[in-house]
């Protein structure tokens, strides 16, 4: 499987058997008024191929994920430290899967996750990016960038 | 039945499915202990070994990692608590490490609940 089709069947996996979420690939210029990206979620990786996995979310995202993964709720407070922590869990389990499916007879080295507020420069190596952009749930705009060097 | 069950990751997030994903099994979990990074996993199975039924662990972790945790409890002859390894990212050679060293089964990450539960099957064949 090569880098993009790895990406986007690990990310529909993650959405569909721990976020109950539905992702299609596609602009956001499709929505009429998208939502800006309010959290950004980064993890490096080493192996075969080096780079950075750069998630971007919106804030209605962001929180849904962080509720659905940790079974909170409607009505149980959610700490910015716990959204936090959920996306970058998502970031490892998501790369972490990706690669597997790239190349499931070789270690690669997933390093710890971090993730901001607010929609964050992308971060990795100066090489070739991919980009893959899409609709969450028919309604929330979100972006993948792997910036990365094989 | 009632079983107390060892959860062992550094991700507060992952913790929490986890609890989420055993209350939900219907294995009859008593107790639900943790350890966010290896040494206290290591220590919490040392003191609870008795008592433990299933540790899900994960490999990455700070301050002891899981394989290394796995050979300290071999060594220890702690061999007779069924352990389960969490993992998103183990190639092949990792996994065979982890079952010369007594893991009973891998849960690979992401995971639905019902995956969680063959898992447990796996491990508690009925």
């Amino acid at each position: 499987m090569e880098l993009q089709s790895s990406l986007i069947t690990a990310f529909e996996e993650i959405l569909d058997k721990m976020a109950f979420m539905v992702f299609e690939t596609g602009s956001a210029a499709q929505l009429e008024s998208p939502a800006p990206f309010e959290y950004t979620s980064q993890i490096a990786f080493e192996g075969k191929i080096t780079g950075t996995l750069n998630l971007y979310f919106t804030r209605c995202t962001a929180e849904a994920i962080a509720r659905n993964l940790m079974g909170l709720r409607d009505g149980d407070e959610l700490y910015k430290g716990t959204v936090e922590d959920a996306l970058g869990e998502f970031a490892n389990i998501l790369m972490g899967r990706t690669l597997s499916l790239l190349d499931p007879d070789t270690a690669f080295d997933l390093h710890l996750p971090v993730t901001g507020q607010g929609k964050l420069p992308a971060a990795g190596l100066a090489g070739q990016t991919l980009a893959v952009e899409g609709i969450l749930d028919e309604a929330e705009p979100c972006l993948m960038i792997v910036k990365f060097q094989s | 039945m009632e079983r107390t069950i060892a959860v062992i990751d550094d991700s507060h997030t992952i913790r929490a499915i986890l609890r989420k994903a055993v209350m939900a099994s219907g294995i009859g979990a008593k107790e639900i202990v943790e350890a966010d990074n290896g040494l206290d996993g290591l220590e919490l199975i040392r003191k609870l070994r008795d008592k433990l039924d299933l540790v899900i662990m994960d490999l990455k972790m700070p301050k002891l990692d899981g394989v290394s945790m796995l050979t300290e409890l071999r060594k220890q002859g702690i061999d007779k608590v069924p352990i389960v390894v969490l993992s998103s990212s183990a190639d092949n050679q990792i996994q065979a490490t982890c079952f010369s060293l007594g893991v009973k089964a891998f849960l690979k990450k992401p995971f639905s609940h019902e995956d969680f539960k063959s898992m447990l099957d796996k491990v508690f064949p009925r």
